[in-house]
C-alpha cells in the first residue's frame, strides 16, 4: 500500500471544503496586505507634519554664532531647507535655491540648516558655490532636524506666515517645483 | 609580517573612523539639550529623572524599539549611523529630563510618524499583523486535529478508507487493459511465489 493510500483527502478525490475555506480566509488578508505594501511607492515619505506649527529651533548662525529661532524669521513665508556639503544632491538644487531667494527674497525668507556638517567645510562650500544668499544655520546634534523628522538631506519645508508647515519636499527640488511651493507661500502671486 | 599587522590595526580602527560624527558638537551640555517643542509636543515630564547606567540602560532600551530613519530595518541602539546616533542622544536626553518612554516615543512619532516604531501599534489595520498568525495557527491546528481523528476513525473501524476500496481500481483497469493485465500478472507471480514459500 503506498503513503497516499493511507491519506483520505489526497487519494480520495482532493483536498475538502473546509480546508478550502480555512486556506482562503487565512491566505486572502495575507495576499491583500501584500498588494498594499507592493502597490506603495517607497520614495513617497510620510509627512506628519504638514499642516502642522513648524517646530520652534533655537540655532547658531554660521556667520556669527548669534542664536536665531523661528520668531526671529517669522513674519514672512519660511523656505527651510536642510542641506550639507557632503551631499551630492544639495549641491544640484543649490543653484535653484540661490536665485529662487534672490528672485523672491523680498517675500518670502529662505533660511538654511546645515545637517551633519563642520563650519569650516560650510563656509568654504558656499564660497565655492554662490556666497551666502540667505542666512545659514548650524543644526548642532540635528535637534531641529529631529524635530522635523529629516530622514536624511537634502529636505525642504515650505512653511506660512502663521508658522504652519504647508508642504515639504524630499530630495533635491527642482525649479518648477520650487517656484510652484513659493507661488502657493506668497499667496499664489508669481 | 609588519604589513600584516598594520592591514589588522587598520581593520580594528575602522569601525572607530565610522562612529565619528561629521556635524559640529556642542560638548555636554548640548548633549543633554532637549529638542525643540518638547514640552509643547509631549507636556511636562511624567516620569523619573534618571542618570548614570539607569539612564544609559534605558536609553538602550527605547532606542531598541526605534527604527533609524536611513537604515533597512536597524534600530537606532543598532544603527552606527550618525542620524542614528543624533537621535539616541536625544532620547538620551528627554529620559534624563524626566519624560517617559510613551513621551519620548509620542515626540517622534510626531516628526517622522509611526514608521519610526519598530513594532507597529496595535490598532487599526495594524490588528492584522497580530490576528493573521493566530487564525493561522489555530486554522492549521484544526486541521490536523481533523485529519488525526478522521484517520483514527478509519483505522478503529477496520475498514478500509474510501481511497483504498477497489472500485477506483477497478475503474482504473477497465480504463487501462495494459495496467489490468500487468496487475493480474503481478498477482499471479505474488500467489506462486506463497506457495513456493510454504
Amino acid at each position: 500500500m503506498s503513503g497516499f493510500d493511507d491519506f483520505p483527502d489526497a487519494a480520495g478525490g482532493g483536498i475538502s471544503a473546509k480546508a478550502v475555506l480555512v486556506g482562503l480566509a487565512v491566505v486572502s488578508p495575507l495576499i491583500l496586505i501584500l498588494a498594499l505594501g507592493f502597490g506603495r511607492d517607497p520614495n513617497v515619505m510620510d509627512k506628519p507634519l504638514n499642516g502642522k506649527q513648524a517646530p520652534d529651533f533655537e540655532l547658531p548662525r554660521l556667520v556669527d554664532g548669534k542664536l536665531t529661532g523661528l520668531d526671529d524669521l517669522k513674519g514672512k513665508p519660511l523656505v527651510v531647507n536642510f542641506w550639507a556639503t557632503w551631499c551630492r544632491p544639495c549641491a544640484q538644487e543649490h543653484p535653484n535655491l540661490v536665485q529662487a531667494a534672490r528672485q523672491w527674497g523680498e517675500d518670502v525668507q529662505f533660511v538654511g540648516i546645515v545637517y551633519q556638517d563642520k563650519n569650516e567645510a560650510v563656509n568654504a562650500w558656499l564660497d565655492r558655490n554662490g556666497g551666502k544668499a540667505y542666512p545659514t544655520l548650524i543644526d548642532i546634534n540635528a535637534k531641529a532636524a529631529i524635530a522635523y523628522g529629516v530622514y536624511g538631506v537634502p529636505e525642504t519645508y515650505f512653511i506660512g506666515a502663521d508658522g504652519v508647515i504647508r508642504d515639504k519636499h524630499v530630495g533635491p527640488i527642482p525649479w518648477p517645483v520650487l517656484a510652484e511651493q513659493v507661488r502657493k507661500l506668497r499667496g499664489g502671486a508669481s | 609580517m609588519r604589513l600584516l599587522l598594520v592591514l589588522m590595526a587598520l581593520l580594528v580602527a575602522t569601525p572607530v573612523f565610522a562612529q565619528e560624527d561629521r556635524g559640529e558638537q556642542g560638548g555636554e551640555d548640548a548633549e543633554l539639550a532637549l529638542g525643540p517643542d518638547v514640552e509643547s509636543t509631549v507636556g511636562p515630564p511624567a516620569g523619573p529623572v534618571l542618570t548614570g547606567e539607569a539612564l544609559d540602560l534605558r536609553t538602550d532600551t527605547l532606542s531598541e524599539v526605534m527604527r533609524c530613519p536611513v537604515c533597512q530595518g536597524l534600530s537606532i541602539n543598532d544603527s552606527p549611523s550618525e542620524s542614528a546616533r543624533n537621535m539616541k542622544r536625544q532620547v538620551r536626553a528627554m529620559i534624563a529630563a524626566g519624560y517617559d518612554d510613551d513621551q519620548v516615543l509620542l515626540y517622534f512619532e510626531t516628526a517622522y510618524g509611526e514608521f519610526i516604531r519598530m513594532v507597529p501599534k496595535a490598532k487599526g489595520f495594524n490588528l492584522l499583523v497580530w490576528i493573521i498568525p493566530v487564525v493561522g495557527l489555530l486554522g492549521g491546528l484544526w486541521l490536523v486535529m481533523g485529519t488525526v481523528r478522521r484517520r483514527e476513525d478509519v483505522a478503529s473501524s477496520g475498514a478500509l478508507p474510501p481511497s483504498a476500496k477497489q472500485k477506483p481500481r477497478e475503474s482504473e483497469d477497465t480504463l487501462d487493459p495494459f495496467l489490468a493485465q500487468v496487475r493480474a500478472e503481478l498477482g499471479a507471480a505474488a500467489a506462486s511465489e506463497e506457495l513456493d514459500r510454504e
